[in-house]
């Protein structure tokens, strides 16, 4: 009998929730077939299994959590699925003299094992409380029904909603954003650079590039500027690397990650080694994972690594914006709508022209403003003259 | 220098003050008159012991209906007294040893506050004053019989309950103004010695604190046993006659009466004894005549407690006690948990006995909650009519949701044993499905409580 485990399918993957089991328990297993789907931090993914044989016994059910590493299921050969039972009652007995050693040190029981009255263990029942997490304060630190009533006067510590409002747990990949956001916003001190790039030039090129390229690859604003950026960052390296614990980290390779809006969340595609990458190529790589990113489809390794990101809105009207930058990256490009505004040209009058903002999101404790001023000018220069960017 | 002065020695006081000696403290015990205070010098010990004899009394009356050949030809009350008396010394003389055993300095006279960790006693016999220094200082006065004027006892024709206790003779008539514990008992005790009895309260029923239908119960059987009891009665005075006393009321319907009897009992409730002890000066705070005390028994001042009878009701002496260890156990720093009110037991010798915990039926529904109740008689319990007294029953209230215990209410036999079952099953915070499992001895009254448990969800296979 071996142990499924939990995957890590992050760098940032603590713990997992089994969406659904694509096996039953008898069910033949072979190696390399789907048996679970995983919800993790970033993504929903389906787990392969390692070896062949029998599922013996889901130990974490359908919507369940499970730390990193942990067993989830038992995959035995035919003959050991009946000795499942019995290794499931050992395991029981360990566990019962387990915490009977841990009541003696006067620590909280585990879940069924909790030191509580038989009224503070109803009333948890009724309330939903999960009375394991209380600190009891009766006689010898038994859980009281005031102990249980005190932990729901307290409440979530996010409120209350207002009258008529509902309490919502948030999925896995909101609590993650919501730490990583937090993480960036209290520790990264951000300042922002925008500029105004005409792209009128930009545009004829792409359409050229368009033609001239295969059909089956369509290229957009987010691939040309996937490739200033890229092509700057390698005049402009100090850009590229991490903060971290007081000290630069250098990236020898510019890993570009596309920001892309899905169902309930977002996702970081991170399109490798771009400094090797033509036009092109970033088109085809950034147009699969993008697509697979919102169909839920990408693997832990598609989603990691990045050293810079693009987050372009373009597509949804609006002028211009500041990104949270992603840690420990040091920078974030935020691109606005394309659109056509009045603009004074050489001559001094007025003329039409396709302007597009970027904002530049920068650590200041690893750039100061005059090199991101100039990291961010050339940007922009190259996509007003995109025909290095091929 | 003490540790500790404990100001009182009732129930109270010489708990707080043994229990303060046991952790290692250095204690002073100040006493005004006798050890023992209210409980044992002229309410629970004596009452009980006076009761006792009542009780017998009427196991003799019925004696027939045992088999067993005996005449009544009355109480002694000469005898009654002095057996009484001989319950008090005895108890009196165990506080002494516990005194002596556990190195309390005892201090006879009247204790008053004198500054900062300081307390002056005055010897009531020879005097003499002297001031002891302590760190810490616990009040336990208690209280007594409340004071108004037009009803003020002269120990002869106007009582209050410590002169029950002590009088020479029965009274050939009573009339007792209140019907709430200390009423009843008299009561009971004054109509086994042959005494025509009225009690007048004010109130729509007697026992106004325990649960309406115990109220009701208790009036039928007192009434039974010749009891006359008038509810919704406004006493307007009482006038002292040669020959006893008349008191003037106007009835339920609003009609004037008056009562002629020997002598008037007034138990319409007790006050803090606060007087003269200087609190004032010392910054303790007083609430309704008692002294304000928070979870921990403090008072307003630093270093000086509370507890018990002067710190507020109910006044019990097994509140107090359970107070004095929640005062003592703070002072030495001790991890404490409050006293809850709500898991107090409130015992009544009257007969038949009267005992409850917790909610009354209404204050239960008042407190919007949703409330299952059970019911069972000792009609229909083998040891309750193995005793040919089947008076009364037991009831029981829970909360329909997490069947919590919210209220015991018992009226019968022994219903005062019975009902400290009721106060571990609240305290350990058991539901009513403990008292429905835990087995009960066959047989005894307390297959009646679990009946009664069962009764509250339809389960009693007895009914």
């Amino acid at each position: 009998m071996t142990d499924i485990i939990m995957p890590k399918l992050s760098d940032t993957m603590e713990e997992g929730k089994v969406l659904k089991w694509l096996k039953a328990v008898g069910d033949e297993v072979k190696k390399g077939e789907k048996i679970v789907e995983i919800e993790t931090d970033k993504a929903d993914m389906e787990v392969e299994a390692f070896d062949s044989g029998i599922l013996g016994k889901i130990v974490v059910k359908e919507g369940e959590t499970a730390p990193v590493g942990s067993a989830i299921a038992m995959l035995g050969e035919v003959e050991e699925v009946k000795e499942v039972e019995e290794v499931k009652e050992v395991e029981e007995v360990k566990e019962i003299k387990e915490v009977k050693e841990v009541k003696e040190v006067k620590e909280a029981g585990r879940p069924g094992q909790v030191k509580a009255s038989p009224l503070a263990k109803n009333v948890a029942a009724r309330l939903g409380v999960d009375i394991a997490g209380i600190a009891g304060t009766g006689p010898g630190g038994r859980i009281t029904k005031e102990d249980v009533e005190a932990v729901v006067k307290a409440g979530p510590a996010v409120g209350k909603p207002v009258k008529g409002g509902d309490i919502e747990e948030m999925s896995a990949m909101r609590k993650a954003i919501a730490k990583t956001v937090t993480k960036s916003k209290t520790e990264i001190p951000h300042f922002y650079l925008t500029v105004a790039v005409e792209m009128d030039k930009a545009a004829a090129f792409k359409e050229e590039e368009r033609k001239r390229g295969r059909e089956d690859v369509k290229i957009t604003y987010t691939h040309i500027i996937t490739r200033a950026v890229v092509e700057t960052i390698k005049t402009h390296p100090i850009v590229n690397s991490f903060y971290i614990d007081g000290r630069i980290v250098r990236n020898k390779n510019i890993n570009i990650g596309i920001l892309v809006a899905i169902e309930g969340g977002i996702l970081i595609p991170v399109i490798k080694e771009c400094e090797r990458l033509s036009l092109k190529q970033v088109a085809k790589i950034s147009n699969d994972v993008v697509q697979r990113a919102r169909s839920g489809r990408l693997s832990a390794g598609e989603l990691t690594g990045g050293t810079f990101t693009i987050s372009n809105v373009g597509m949804l009207d609006v002028e211009h914006f500041q990104a949270i930058i992603d840690p420990p990256q040091s920078a974030i490009l935020a691109v606005g709508s394309i659109k056509k505004r009045p603009v004074v040209d050489e001559s001094g009058g007025i003329k039409a022209a396709l302007v597009m903002n970027m904002t530049l999101s920068i650590d200041h404790r690893v750039l100061d403003g005059e090199p991101a001023a100039r990291f961010l000018n050339e940007i922009r220069d190259r996509l007003m003259e995109p025909e290095g960017l091929a | 220098m003490f540790d500790l002065t404990v100001i009182g020695g009732g129930p109270g006081g010489y708990t707080a003050a043994f229990k303060a000696s046991r952790l290692g403290m250095k204690v002073a015990l100040v006493e005004a008159f006798k050890i023992g205070g209210v409980c044992l010098q002229a309410g629970c010990i004596p009452y009980k012991a006076l009761l006792e004899s009542a009780r017998v009394s009427g196991l003799v009356r019925n004696a027939g209906e045992f088999g067993v050949d005996a005449s009544m030809n009355g109480i002694d009350f000469s005898r009654m007294m002095s057996r009484k008396n001989k319950v008090v010394e005895r108890l009196e003389k165990g506080l002494a040893f516990l005194v002596e055993n556990n190195k309390v300095a005892y201090f006879d006279g009247l204790a008053s506050l004198a500054g900062l960790g300081k307390v002056r006693v005055k010897n009531l016999k020879n005097r003499e004053e002297q001031t002891i220094e302590t760190k810490d200082i616990i009040i336990a006065t208690g209280s007594k019989p409340k004071f108004i004027q037009a009803f003020a006892a002269d120990g002869k024709k106007i009582l209050y309950s410590d002169h029950i206790v002590a009088l020479a003779e029965a009274p050939a008539s009573i009339a007792i103004l209140g019907g709430g514990p200390i009423g009843v008992e008299t009561a009971t005790l004054m109509r086994a010695l042959g005494s025509s009895v009225v009690i007048l309260e004010a109130a729509p029923r007697i026992m106004i604190n325990e649960d309406e239908e115990i109220s009701f119960e208790l009036k039928k059987q007192l009434e039974k046993k010749g009891i006359t009891i008038e509810v919704e009665a406004k006493v307007a005075e009482a006038d002292k006659k040669d020959t006893g006393v008349t008191v003037d009321y106007t009835d339920s319907g609003g009609d004037r009466r008056s009562v002629d009897a020997d002598c008037l009992l007034v138990a319409i409730g007790r006050e803090g004894l606060t007087n003269g002890l200087g609190l004032e000066t010392a910054g303790v705070g007083t609430e309704h005549g008692y002294i304000k005390v928070n979870v921990s028994m403090r008072t307003t001042a630093s270093d000086i407690y509370a507890i018990g009878d002067v710190a507020g009701p109910p006044l019990l002496a097994h509140k107090a006690s359970a107070e004095a260890i929640v005062a003592v156990e703070t002072i030495a720093g001790r991890d404490t948990a409050p006293v809850d009110m709500l898991k107090i037991p409130h015992c009544t010798y009257c007969e038949p006995q009267v005992a409850s915990i917790g909610l009354t039926e209404a204050q239960a529904a008042g407190e919007q909650r949703k409330i299952k109740t059970g019911r069972f008689s000792f009609k229909i319990n083998g040891k309750a009519l193995c005793e040919s007294d089947e008076i009364g029953f037991i009831k029981i209230i829970a909360d329909k949701d997490t069947d919590e215990i919210l209220g015991v209410h018992m009226i019968g036999g022994e219903v005062t044993e019975l009902i400290q079952e009721c106060a571990e099953a609240m305290y350990a915070e058991s539901t009513l499905e403990e008292l429905k499992m835990a087995v009960h001895a066959h047989p005894t009254r307390s297959e009646a409580l679990k009946e009664a448990a069962l009764d509250a969800d339809g389960e009693s296979v007895m009914k």
